[in-house]
C-alpha cells in the first residue's frame, strides 16, 4: 500500500481505491477509486450494469472484490478481498435496502431490538428500559410513531426510517462511517419521498456520513452534497452536487449528449394493419393512464425502473391483479379479464419474473410443467392421453432445445436457463396472439438466452405479439421493434427503429422531464 | 465455459436407461422389501400361526378400511394439505348407515348412498374452511372431528348399533372370490379409481400443481381454490366409503373409532408410501403397500406376544419416521427444507 498524504486521512470518511470485480470475462468494476467526505450526503449514480450494485454490494462484504483493491473507513485500511459482512458491520458500515426487513406485525420497540438486541435481566426483556430507549431514539431523528406502535400500521417512509433508526442505534457518529441508503424512495409513494428525504437531511446534519443511491435525479441534485457517477464499471467523476443539472448528470450517466427525444405517443401508427392490443387510460395500482397500442408480429418493449409500474402492467394484462380504470382492446374486441384463465382463453400468456416463485413447479416433472396450460388439448372423455402427451412434450423439448435427460426427469434437475425455455415453451405451445414477458433472461446463460429469443422469434413470424419488460437495456434493444418509457405510472416516451438504445433508454428513464428544454 | 456447465448438468441428470443405479432400485422399492423381509422375519418365528392363509386373509380382510381411509388422506395432501378429520368421517358415515336401516328402516343402497353423502358433505365443510376461510387445515379439520365425535357420541349414547343392518353388508367380511376377501377387492377397485382420478385426469395433475406451487399454479390459470377445495370433498366421500366397509368389516356401526388415533397408521402409511415407488410423491400404490406393511408388522408382532401398548408406541414412531423421511426426499427433489408447519 502506498502511504496516503496527511489530508485524506481527516478529510474522507469512506475511501475506495482501485476496486475491481470480474466475472468471467465481465468486468463489473474497473479500477474504481473515490472518496466520501465525513458528514455528507453522497449521491452514487449510474445505469443498470454500471457497477453499482457490484461496488454495495463489495462494500458490504457480501460479494467480496478482487485482488488489489482496497478500501479505508476513518483511517483503517482493509483489502477489498478480505472483506465479509461482519467485518464491513465493525468498521461502521450499515445498509438499508429499499425493502426494509421491517416486521410489520410487531412494534416498534420490538422491530429495534431486532437490529441490537433486546435488554434483558435473568433473561426476561426489560420492556420498560427497550421503550424508553425507543422512544429516545424515535425523538432523536424526529419519527413521528410511539414505542408500541405496530410497524405495520406505520407509512411505508416511517417504516424505511425505522430500519434506518434501527442501523444507527447501536453508534454514536464517531462509530458509523456511512450508511448507505440504497434506492430508499423507489418502492416508495410520491407524497411520501419527502417525508423520507428531510429524515434523510436530519440523519446527515446529526453527523452521520451517508451514501444515497437513487435512480431520481432531481431527488439526489437537491439531496446531496457530492456525487459519485459510475459508467460500464469505471469511475467518472466525483464532484460536488452544486451546480450540476438534471441534463448534465444524464449526460454523465450515459456517456455522451443526446438531443432530447420525448416522442409523442401519437406518432406514426403501428405498422402492420389494425393493432392486436390497444390499451386505453389504464390506471391501477401505479400506473395512472396508461395508453398504447401493440401491432400485429411486434415486440413492444417497456423501458422503466423498479417501481415504476412495469411488473404490475403486464399483471393487469393478463387479469392477475385488478385495475381500477381504462379499456383493452384485443383483436378489435373490448376485453376484461376477472381472472388469468379467462386471459389465457383469449390466447394472452404471460412469463413471470420470478422464475424459482412463480414460474416451475418444483418437484414435478420437465413433462408435468410442460404441458400443466394446455392439458384440455390432450384431454378426452376426462382422461389425459398420455401417449399424445408425452409426444408433444418431446417434440417441445426438441423444438425449444431444452437439455434435458428426457421429459420423465424432474425439473430441479435443469439448469436455470433450461427451466427458463421449460416455461417459456408451456406458453409458446399454446400458440398466443400476445405474449407478455417480465425479465425473461434474468439469470439465464448466454446460451439458453440466444436459444430463448430464436424461440420468441419463430413464433413472431406466425403472427404473435409480444410485450416484454426488462431492466437489461441492451436486451430491449436486441429485441424490440419500439419501445415506450414508462416512469412513476406513466408512459412518458416512445422509442423506434434505431433510436432504440440503451443509452437512449437510461436517459429516458431517468430523467424526470422538470428541466426539459 | 457455459456449455461446460450445461454438458456437466446434463449428464449429472437422472439416467432412464443404462446402468442400474441401485441406489434408485432400493429408494423406488424399500418398502416393498422390507415388506417381504417382515413376512419372512415372522414366518420363521412362528410357522404356525403367522404363514398361514388364515392369517393372511385375516389382514386382507382387516386392513382394507384402513387402506381406504389412507386413499382418502393422500388426496388432500397431494394439494399439501391435511385432512385429520377422515377419521371422524368414518365413524360418522357408519353411524348414519347404520342408523338409516336400523331406526328408518331404509334399504341398504339408500343407507349406503346416505353414509357416503354424510362424507362428501363433512368434506364439503373442511373444503370451505380451507379453501375460501383460509383456515389451516390441521386444526380446521381437527376442529371438525372433535365436533363430530361429540355429535356421534351425543346421538348413539355410546352404544354401538348392531341390529337391523342388512346382513348383505355384515356379512361381507366372511364372502370372498377365489379364495380373495370380497373387502379387499372392493379396496383394490376403490384404489383403481382413485389412482385414476390422481394420475389421468387434469383435475389431479392440478392438484399436483397447486400443491408443488400455489403461485405458479395462479398464474398457469388453475383454479387453486377449487381444485383444494374438491380434494377434501373426495376425502370426504372416500371416509364416507370407509365407514360403511367398517360396519362390513366388523359387523357393526361403533361410536368409538372416531379419535384421532385411529387414522395413525393411515398418515403413517401415506408418508410411508411417499417414500416409495416414485420417491416424494403421494401415490395410491405406495399408500397401500404402507398400510400392508404397517398391518402385517403389527399383526406379526401380536403373534410374538408382545404386549399391546406395543403397538401404539409402533404406530406413532412410524408416522414420525415417515414423515421425516419424505421430508428429506422432498429437499432433495426441491433444494429445499422448510420449517414444517
Amino acid at each position: 500500500m502506498q502511504k496516503m498524504t496527511e489530508r485524506a486521512e481527516v478529510t474522507s470518511a469512506l475511501r475506495i481505491r482501485n476496486l475491481s470485480k470480474s466475472f468471467g470475462q465481465t468486468q463489473a468494476l474497473d479500477k474504481v477509486s473515490f472518496e466520501i467526505r465525513p458528514g455528507t450526503i453522497h449521491g452514487l449514480l449510474g445505469g443498470n450494469g454500471s457497477g453499482k450494485s457490484t461496488l454495495i454490494k463489495a462494500l458490504a462484504g457480501v460479494q467480496p472484490a478482487d485482488h488489489g483493491g482496497s478500501f479505508e473507513f476513518l483511517g483503517t485500511t482493509v483489502s477489498a478481498d478480505h472483506m465479509t459482512p461482519e467485518l464491513s458491520r465493525a468498521l461502521g458500515l450499515r445498509f438499508v435496502h429499499q425493502n426494509p426487513a421491517v416486521f410489520p406485525s410487531m412494534t416498534v420497540a420490538e422491530n429495534v431490538a431486532i437490529g441490537a438486541s433486546f435488554p434483558t435481566t435473568a433473561g426476561k426483556i426489560r420492556w420498560k428500559a427497550l421503550r424508553r430507549h425507543t422512544q429516545e431514539l424515535l425523538d432523536r431523528f424526529e419519527i413521528h410513531a410511539r414505542a408500541g406502535d405496530m410497524v405495520g400500521d406505520l407509512r411505508q417512509a416511517e417504516q424505511t426510517m425505522i430500519a434506518i433508526a434501527r442501523a444507527l442505534q447501536d453508534a454514536d457518529e464517531n462509530a458509523v462511517s456511512a450508511l448507505v441508503l440504497d434506492e430508499p424512495t423507489a418502492s416508495l409513494p410520491d407524497h411520501e419521498v419527502e417525508i423520507l428525504l428531510d429524515a434523510v437531511r436530519r440523519f446527515a446534519a446529526a453527523g452521520h456520513t451517508i451514501v444515497y443511491v437513487s435512480h431520481r435525479l432531481d431527488e439526489v441534485i437537491q439531496l446531496t452534497d457530492d456525487v459519485t457517477v459510475l459508467r460500464d464499471g469505471r469511475h467518472v467523476v466525483t464532484r460536488p452536487s452544486e451546480g450540476l443539472s438534471e441534463s448534465g448528470l444524464i449526460e454523465l450517466i450515459v456517456g455522451h449528449s443526446l438531443e432530447k427525444s420525448y416522442a409523442s405517443a401519437q406518432a406514426a401508427p403501428a405498422p402492420l394493419g389494425a393493432p392486436r392490443l390497444e390499451v386505453r387510460n389504464l390506471s391501477g395500482g401505479p400506473l395512472r393512464d396508461v395508453s398504447f397500442d401493440v401491432g400485429r408480429g411486434e415486440v413492444l418493449g417497456i423501458a422503466g425502473l423498479l417501481g415504476s409500474g412495469r411488473t404490475e402492467l403486464l399483471r393487469m394484462l393478463f387479469g392477475d391483479l385488478d385495475r381500477e380504470g381504462g379499456t383493452m382492446t384485443l383483436d378489435g374486441n373490448a376485453v376484461e379479464f376477472a381472472e388469468v384463465r379467462e386471459a389465457m382463453g383469449t390466447g394472452v400468456a404471460l412469463v413471470p419474473e420470478d422464475r424459482n416463485r412463480e414460474g416451475v413447479f418444483q418437484g414435478l416433472s420437465v413433462r408435468q410443467n410442460l404441458s400443466i396450460a394446455d392439458l384440455g388439448r390432450f384431454t378426452r372423455a376426462g382422461r389425459i392421453n398420455g401417449t399424445r402427451e408425452r409426444q408433444e412434450v418431446r417434440q417441445s423439448i426438441n423444438d425449444y432445445r431444452i437439455k434435458t435427460a428426457d421429459d420423465a426427469a424432474l425439473i430441479s434437475s435443469l439448469s436455470g436457463g433450461n427451466q427458463q425455455k421449460v416455461v417459456m415453451a408451456r406458453w409458446l405451445r399454446r400458440k398466443p396472439r400476445l405474449l407478455l414477458l417480465d425479465e425473461p433472461t434474468q439469470g439465464v446463460d448466454v446460451g439458453a438466452r440466444e436459444d430463448l429469443y430464436a424461440a420468441i422469434r419463430a413464433s413472431l413470424s406466425d403472427g404473435m405479439s409480444v410485450i416484454a419488460v426488462s431492466s437489461d437495456f441492451d436486451e430491449l434493444a436486441q429485441i424490440c421493434d419500439r419501445v415506450v418509457v414508462l416512469r412513476d405510472g406513466c408512459i412518458t416516451a416512445e422509442l423506434r427503429g434505431k433510436d432504440i438504445t440503451r443509452q437512449q433508454m437510461t436517459h429516458l428513464v431517468l430523467a424526470s422531464g422538470k428541466d426539459a428544454a | 465455459m457455459t456449455m461446460v456447465k450445461e454438458a456437466k448438468h446434463f449428464a449429472n441428470a437422472p439416467k432412464g436407461s443404462g446402468s442400474v443405479n441401485w441406489t434408485e432400485f432400493f429408494e423406488r422399492s424399500g418398502l416393498i422389501l422390507l415388506l417381504l423381509l417382515v413376512i419372512v422375519v415372522f414366518a420363521i418365528l412362528r410357522p404356525n400361526t403367522f404363514a398361514t392363509y388364515a392369517n393372511f386373509r385375516s389382514i386382507a380382510t382387516v386392513q382394507p378400511v384402513m387402506a381406504v381411509t389412507a386413499i382418502a388422506l393422500i388426496v388432500p395432501l397431494i394439494g399439501g394439505r391435511f385432512d385429520v378429520s377422515v377419521g371422524a368421517t368414518l365413524g360418522l358415515s357408519a353411524i348414519v348407515t347404520a342408523s338409516a336401516m336400523s331406526h328408518f328402516q331404509l334399504p341398504l343402497a339408500a343407507a349406503i348412498g346416505l353414509g357416503v353423502l354424510a362424507g362428501a358433505l363433512i368434506g364439503t365443510i373442511n373444503g370451505t374452511i380451507v379453501a375460501y376461510l383460509g383456515v389451516n387445515s390441521i386444526i380446521g379439520t381437527l376442529g371438525i372431528a372433535t365436533i363430530l365425535g361429540g355429535v356421534v357420541t351425543g346421538y348413539t349414547n355410546g352404544i354401538p348399533i348392531s341390529s337391523g343392518l342388512s346382513p348383505i353388508l355384515t356379512d361381507i367380511s366372511i364372502q370372498s372370490v377365489l379364495g380373495i376377501p370380497v373387502l379387499f377387492l372392493l379396496m383394490a377397485v376403490i384404489a383403481v379409481a382413485v389412482w385414476f382420478v390422481l394420475t389421468q385426469t387434469p383435475y389431479g395433475r392440478n392438484l399436483a400443481a397447486v400443491g408443488a406451487n400455489a403461485d405458479s399454479a395462479r398464474l398457469a390459470g388453475i383454479r387453486s381454490k377449487s381444485v383444494v377445495m374438491r380434494s377434501f370433498v373426495i376425502a370426504g366421500a372416500l371416509a364416507g366409503i370407509a365407514g360403511v366397509l367398517q360396519i362390513g368389516a366388523q359387523g357393526n356401526a361403533g361410536p368409538q373409532l372416531v379419535g384421532i388415533t385411529f387414522i395413525l397408521p393411515a398418515l403413517a402409511a401415506a408418508f410411508l408410501g411417499a417414500t416409495t415407488w416414485q420417491p416424494g410423491r403421494f401415490t395410491v400404490q405406495g399408500t397401500i403397500i404402507g398400510i400392508f406393511f404397517l398391518g402385517t408388522t403389527i399383526s406379526g408382532l401380536s403373534l410374538v406376544g408382545i404386549q399391546p401398548w406395543i403397538t401404539d408406541v409402533f404406530n406413532g414412531a412410524a408416522v414420525v419416521l415417515a414423515i421425516a423421511l419424505s421430508a428429506q426426499l422432498r429437499r432433495r427433489r426441491t433444494g429445499s427444507l422448510d420449517i414444517g408447519s
